[in-house]
């Protein structure tokens, strides 16, 4: 709505008309006091302003209703003689809410400038309708800042104490394995006796009352190889829960382990007339008796697990390499040994490999080849103890090839990982 | 490291054509037993001293074979009987054990010249070591089957060196 303000009604009414031909809604004053009270009581888009009023100085009211809150951006336009020019710029009036046009009007003009201001205060409105509404919503941002810093300072809280519960999981898991394996080796300890005097008694007896009897020789012979196969489930339990007491790493030599390891076997090596072939191997930084007992495992099983009629042929050889990878490209000076082990019997599936580092798991169904099933899962612990890697490549019958990854020094290892 | 000397020899295979046996003892020093006439045992396992008199006397009949329970009582007998050719000692003893024995047995000169064989149910290398250390000569692993134990304490007996196969080194 546009408010007019002229003294002369003969001008309001000169002006209504222009406007109200152009769809403009029109309100009237016909002294500045009256267009102050209409100012409070409504709100114009636009104030056409006649300067030359008796009463009040048109510049006088307009200072009141830019003054007012209510009303200080409202544009004015001052209808003025052209004598008043200067007067109206020196009083500077802020915000470009001021136009004039003098008298007599030119209804063209006039409705320019009506437009043109009109637009401008619409433009206006709608810029703090905007403000608002931006203000609004930076205002629910924050809140959704302010709560999602809330939930995450609880969130790092929750994970804080699951931190702590997991550590104390840890922490009775560790015990409760120490315990189990200080259990496991008293037990494997104290059965180990009463398995060696029954083994004893019932060689003596035989040999010693049944000397010429043949069937009762045999059936104690069951006995005997009854108990010793308890016997070697008790050692191989034994061995295995021994791997985690904590033992010092030192200088093995491992090319005089696997010759004397070979040397004990001797006998298996003589009947199945098995052909072991070794290059040098080195020394390293490792538990002697870990190692012997690892390379015994291999050997043993290599000479055990043959194709019938196929004479086994077992081969050990050795590189170095830089990186913890079973398939790293050899070199010369490199931190890990690898030790490769093939043999040429019954082989496995591949898809097993997990299965058989594991305690008790036995592949062959048939039960043609005798074993507790622990020797790899006892080499595997060995070789993880010394921070090395065991695994293994095989077809069903093709053989196997075992790949031992140590490495060659173990405090180096200590100081890489602090 | 520590030398020790592993004795190995054949045992003949039984008639059902298992795998023949092999006997072993580990032999700190050379010591040559030339004869054996009496033998102290110091064990507190009742079987085990049944083992040892019966395979004994499978070997030479005419062996005496003293018994003490415990190491306590072996120094006692040591100290009022004659000198044995050779001590056999277990280990794992009440009262007093194989190593307090022994510490207590090399202070004596008269001694001295007695050898002295581990008879333990141990086959731990630091049990080796130890005893070696302590001034035993060999050490033998108590074995499950008389044969294996007749053939040890027959050659143990009458040590020959040529039956050294093969000097090993134990860590």
């Amino acid at each position: 709505m546009i408010l007019i303000v002229d003294d002369r009604p003969e001008n309001i009414f000169a002006l209504k008309s222009i406007l109200e031909r152009h769809q403009f809604e029109v309100d009237t004053a016909e002294s500045g006091e009256e267009a102050l009270k209409k100012v409070l009581n409504n709100s114009y888009s636009l104030i056409i302003l006649d300067v030359q009023m008796p009463d009040m100085d048109g510049f006088e009211v307009a200072e009141m209703i830019l003054g007012h809150s209510k009303s200080k951006d409202t544009p004015i336009i001052f209808l003025s003689a052209i004598s008043k020019e200067k007067q109206f710029i020196t009083k500077g009036y802020k915000s470009g809410g001021m136009d004039y046009i003098t008298k007599p009007v030119d209804p063209d003009i006039l409705l320019l400038k009506v437009k043109s201001m009109y637009e401008l205060s619409e433009q206006k409105a709608e810029l703090k309708r905007i403000q608002q509404s931006l203000l609004r919503e930076i205002e629910t941002r924050k809140q959704a800042e302010a709560e999602l810093a809330a939930s995450n300072e609880l969130l790092e809280q929750r994970v804080e104490e699951r931190t702590l519960e997991l550590l104390k999981k840890n922490r009775e898991l560790e015990l409760s394995n120490s315990e189990l394996q200080q259990f496991a080796w008293v037990i494997s300890h104290d059965l180990k006796e009463p398995i060696r005097k029954i083994m004893t008694f019932t060689d003596m007896v035989s040999n010693k009352y049944f000397t010429d009897n043949e069937a009762a020789k045999n059936d104690f012979n069951r006995i005997i190889k009854a108990s010793e196969r308890m016997s070697t489930l008790i050692r191989d339990l034994l061995d295995f829960s021994r791997i985690s007491i904590p033992s010092r790493f030192e200088e093995t030599p491992l090319d005089m382990i696997v010759t004397e390891v070979i040397y004990d076997v001797e006998n298996q090596i003589e009947q199945t007339g098995a052909i072991i072939t070794k290059t040098d191997l080195p020394t390293i930084e490792a538990v002697p008796s870990q190692m012997r007992q690892v390379f015994q495992n291999l050997i043993s099983n290599s000479l055990k697990f043959t194709n019938p009629g196929v004479v086994p042929v077992i081969s050990i050889s050795c590189d170095f390499t830089d990186e913890a990878d079973i398939n790293a490209p050899a070199s010369e000076q490199g931190k890990y040994c690898r030790v490769i082990f093939t043999d040429n019997g019954i082989g496995f599936d591949e898809q097993y490999l997990d299965k058989i580092f594991m305690v008790f798991q036995r592949l062959s169904h048939n039960n043609a080849y005798e074993g507790t099933g622990i020797g790899l899962a006892i080499a595997k612990k060995s070789i993880e103890k010394h921070n090395g890697i065991i695994t293994a490549r095989s077809q069903p019958e093709k053989g196997t090839t075992f790949v031992i990854l140590l490495p060659v020094k173990q405090e180096q290892l200590k100081q890489e990982i602090a | 490291m520590t030398c020790f000397y592993r004795v190995k020899k054949r045992l003949n295979s039984d008639g059902n054509g298992d795998l023949p046996l092999h006997s072993t003892f580990f032999c700190f020093t050379f010591r040559l037993l030339m004869t054996t006439e009496r033998i102290l045992l110091i064990d507190d396992d009742t079987d085990d001293q049944l083992f040892f008199t019966d395979a004994v006397g499978d070997i030479n009949p005419g062996i005496i074979c003293e018994i003490a329970g415990h190491g306590l009582e072996g120094l006692k007998k040591l100290q009022s009987g004659s000198l044995p050719d050779v001590i056999f000692l277990d280990l794992n003893m009440p009262i007093m054990n194989g190593f307090d024995f022994l510490e207590k047995f090399r202070e004596n000169e008269d001694w001295k010249n007695v050898p002295v064989v581990i008879y333990s149910t141990s086959n731990q290398q630091c049990d080796m070591e130890r005893a070696q250390q302590l001034g035993a000569q060999a050490f033998l692993t108590k074995p499950s089957s008389m044969q294996e134990l007749h053939s040890s304490l027959e050659r143990l007996l009458n040590f020959d060196f040529s039956e050294i196969s093969q000097q090993i080194t134990i860590f």
